[in-house]
């Protein structure tokens, strides 16, 4: 009721609010509709509407599948692989950084470290393929001449986390240092002004002052990484994905690519994007709702 | 003082805060946009069928192997001569192939069709679905409506491409002994050896290769054979397996299809060149390394011998008469083991024009278009094909055309010859040398080209898994050959293979022959 009435004295503003909604409508929600086909037998001639029902048969194969628990087990390592060494790395980055007293070598060290991101996956993987190859490259050339063995960097399955964790800090580090400085740039200075005046270190400054006011944004963007917990990146595994590493290196991105568009299977590689996304919205929700039990704020 | 300076960093603030927002909202767009790339919607558009107005005008796809497609408006004259020669307004589309049968599967299922379509994984379960389901014309009983198509027309092939027993495509044909190991004819002459005859000798040439320092510049810095992970299954392994007198891939044995994997020759092949990578002979790294990557071992003069089809002899190595202007390469199909010479054979085609209902609406416009791939069998057109324009990319020498511009030529009508069906076979005093002993060795070598049985056989299961099934032997033969599994790990893997879907493919492929041997 209350509704009703707002939107009768605010009407121009719902007005406003409309394309805003009809975009997500038709670009977002009528698309999701496509999912049925997960439980279908789709056939790209006959269509959703004449394509035979079969139920849950897809989900069914997926989970007795022997590859489920290997691509279950690398996309999780991955993915933890990711939150431990890569998360932490941009936080600390950006309190390096504020710290830095001189404004120019500031603003220089952030666009340095922030060009890899514009680097395509393509690039990255061919410069990684350059340097770790045992044929002339050069990280094999200077153990070589250490006298040590080549190590075949790009076949083991050893390696593999090693290089994907290695290749994500590398490419996006200096990216994700963006939002935390824009955080730390909203701190009140006199908060400083009065922790020097109680006598408070540079560390205490950062320990009481800095980091408490960039909290709520570190456990915004926990949540939301771990919405995207288990996309571990197509593009990128899919170009170091070999016949030596596969056994590590097979995530569920690279596999619906693999049954989907190589072997045309539409709708079981649906069936396998829909599990992934139930599990994406079961971790936001958990952690959003610890979050909140931990008395910050969450997404909603 | 102090109020600005309070208003000051309120501001600043702010600014930080709206910052935020904007980067926190930045990101989950794209989080949202990842999201989503896995549900292909349904919806099914259809581009209008040319109406049959004077100039026949269709939309076709098609793949290619430069770094760029060719032109096609004004600005290659080629492409206006066979527009002009045919009669015919093309809207082509070029698409890599490297990546050409993701693209084929993703426009089957958009359900946006172009008029004329190669479709190379015409055994694909998509393929066959669609074809089932009507989607596409049944091009066989026209065959005859047209004097050049009839003349080029081979039953042999077109068991192959059938669906159903009934024939969906125009076949674009290809040599069926084209398989052969290409090597530095320069090196093998630097020292003192003869061309390889058997699987022995391309041991012993790799092994020379590696370390007589064939290029002679006292280093050691050359190996002998380049390997790729795909070039592995589709060419190295089944030249090898086949000289040793076994299966191209699959063959009849008791009475049962049968994979070469499973015949004693494959492990044979194996072991060799797991002594190859132990002694590297083989680049290290052939598992991380696809495609025409290989090729570039070759063209950096690191390298002395490689698997692939003889006719790349004549164009896939230009790079390397530039860096090295001695160098020579040389070639041979088939290999003498114990049941002769013998060689894989192709399947005779690569790929074939399909047809979709969808774009093309009527028998009359479908009509038009056969009569484009009856006129590309000219001899004038082939020629177009294989010379470019008179004048641009040729000229005439005594009545016989000879290629002026390589590069043009290279740029402007190589790849427009995945528009045409057939490979010349017409033959010109004027063509290279290496052109001549290719197409000689096309001829001779034909007898002894091993066919895999199971060519025109179509199997649901190989339909449906055949790509992982295939990964499941590949992955093992990396592995056995680098040395990560020994034979009991091979076994483990042909286990798999089987138990995932294997045993049924023999099964249904048993059938099929024993259906066929019955007719």
């Amino acid at each position: 009721m209350r509704l009703v009435s707002d939107m009768k004295r605010e009407k121009l503003l719902y007005l406003m609010l409309l394309p805003g909604l009809l975009f997500f409508v038709l670009f977002k929600y009528l698309p999701m509709l496509g999912v049925v086909i997960a439980f279908q037998d789709y056939q790209p001639f006959a269509g959703i509407l004449h394509s035979p029902w079969v139920g849950l048969k897809h989900f069914h194969r997926f989970f007795m599948d022997p590859d489920f628990w290997m691509l279950f087990k690398n996309t999780l390592l991955l993915a933890v692989y990711n939150l431990l060494f890569f998360f932490p790395l941009p936080i600390i980055l950006a309190l390096m950084l504020n710290e830095v007293r001189k404004h120019f070598f500031k603003r220089f060290v952030q666009t340095i470290i922030y060009i890899p991101h514009f680097i395509s996956w393509v690039v990255v993987a061919g410069l990684t393929y350059t340097m770790l190859t045992t044929e002339g490259g050069i990280v094999n050339e200077a153990l070589a001449s250490l006298g040590a063995d080549k190590v075949n960097f790009l076949l083991s399955t050893d390696w593999f986390r090693t290089l994907i964790t290695s290749q994500a800090i590398w490419k996006e580090t200096g990216w994700g240092t963006i939002i935390f400085l824009a955080a730390l740039a909203g701190v009140d200075q006199q908060l400083y002004e009065a922790a020097r005046m109680d006598g408070a270190s540079r560390w205490q400054q950062l320990w009481s002052v800095t980091f408490p006011a960039i909290r709520t944004t570190i456990v915004l963007l926990l949540i939301l990484r771990l919405g995207s917990f288990l996309d571990t990146g197509f593009e990128q595994i899919f170009l170091m994905l070999n016949s030596g590493n596969r056994d590590v290196g097979e995530v569920f991105d690279t596999y619906v690519y693999t049954t989907g568009l190589q072997n045309a299977q539409f709708s079981y590689s649906t069936a396998v994007g829909v599990f992934k996304s139930v599990v994406s919205l079961i971790l936001v929700i958990s952690a959003n709702g610890l979050a909140k039990r931990f008395g910050e704020e969450g997404v909603y | 003082m102090e109020t600005r300076k309070k208003r000051n960093v309120r501001r600043k603030g702010m600014a930080a805060g709206v910052a935020t927002v904007l980067a926190v909202s930045l990101l989950t767009a794209c989080g949202a946009n990842s999201n989503d790339g896995g549900e292909a919607s349904g919806s099914s558009s259809s581009s209008s069928g040319g109406k049959a107005a004077q100039p026949v005008k269709f939309s076709a796809m098609v793949p290619f192997f430069a770094a760029q497609p060719p032109a096609t408006d004004d600005s290659n004259p080629a492409f206006k001569a066979l527009e002009d020669k045919t009669g015919v307004k093309l809207d082509v589309t070029f698409v890599p192939g490297s990546a050409y049968d993701d693209k084929v599967n993703v426009t089957l299922a958009s359900g946006n069709l172009p008029q004329a379509i190669v479709v190379t994984n015409n055994k694909n379960s998509s393929v066959i679905n669609a074809i089932r389901s009507g989607a596409f014309w049944e091009v066989g009983p026209y065959i005859k409506d047209f004097p050049n198509l009839q003349k080029y027309w081979n039953d042999q092939i077109a068991t192959n491409i059938s669906v159903d027993g009934k024939i969906y495509g125009i076949y674009r044909e290809r040599p069926v002994a084209r398989k052969g190991f290409l090597f530095r004819q320069d090196w093998l002459d630097n020292l003192g050896l003869q061309q390889p005859k058997t699987v022995d000798d391309i041991y012993n040439i790799a092994k020379a290769f590696t370390t007589d320092d064939p290029d002679k510049n006292g280093k050691n810095d050359t190996f002998g054979l380049a390997l790729s992970s795909d070039g592995l299954a589709s060419d190295t392994m089944i030249d090898l397996v086949t000289a040793l007198g076994s299966f191209n891939k699959w063959g009849i044995q008791d009475g049962k299809a049968t994979p070469d994997f499973m015949t004693p020759e494959y492990m044979e092949a194996l072991k060799l060149l797991k002594k190859m990578y132990d002694e590297k002979l083989i680049n290290q790294d052939f598992g991380a390394i696809k495609g025409t990557k290989v090729r570039d071992f070759i063209n950096q003069g690191k390298a002395g011998m490689v698997t692939g089809s003889i006719d790349d002899a004549n164009s896939q190595f230009t790079s390397l008469y530039k860096l090295i202007p001695d160098a020579k390469i040389g070639f041979v199909a088939g290999l003498e083991g114990p049941k002769g010479v013998k060689l894989p054979a192709n399947s005779g085609y690569y790929g074939e024009f399909m047809f979709p209902k969808s774009s093309v609406k009527s028998e009359a416009d479908l009509k038009n278009i056969l009569s484009y791939f009856d006129k590309v069998l000219d001899p004038e057109v082939e020629k177009l094909f294989d010379f470019g324009v008179e004048g641009v990319h040729s000229k005439v020498e005594n009545g016989n055309p000879v290629i002026t511009n390589q590069e043009l030529f290279a740029n402007q009508v190589a790849d427009l010859g995945q528009l045409r069906i057939a490979p010349s076979d017409l033959t010109w005093p004027t063509e290279n040398d290496v052109m001549k002993k290719v197409k000689q060795m096309y001829k001779e070598q034909a007898p002894n080209a091993v066919p895999n049985v199971t060519e025109p056989f179509l199997s649901p299961t190989q339909a449906e898994r055949g790509t992982d099934l295939d990964t499941i032997i590949n992955d093992a033969s990396i592995k056995f050959i680098m040395g990560s599994i020994d034979e009991a790990g091979f076994a483990k893997a042909t286990e798999e293979w089987r138990k995932q879907g294997g045993d049924k493919m023999i099964d249904e492929f048993t059938q099929e022959y024993n259906k066929a041997q019955n007719k």
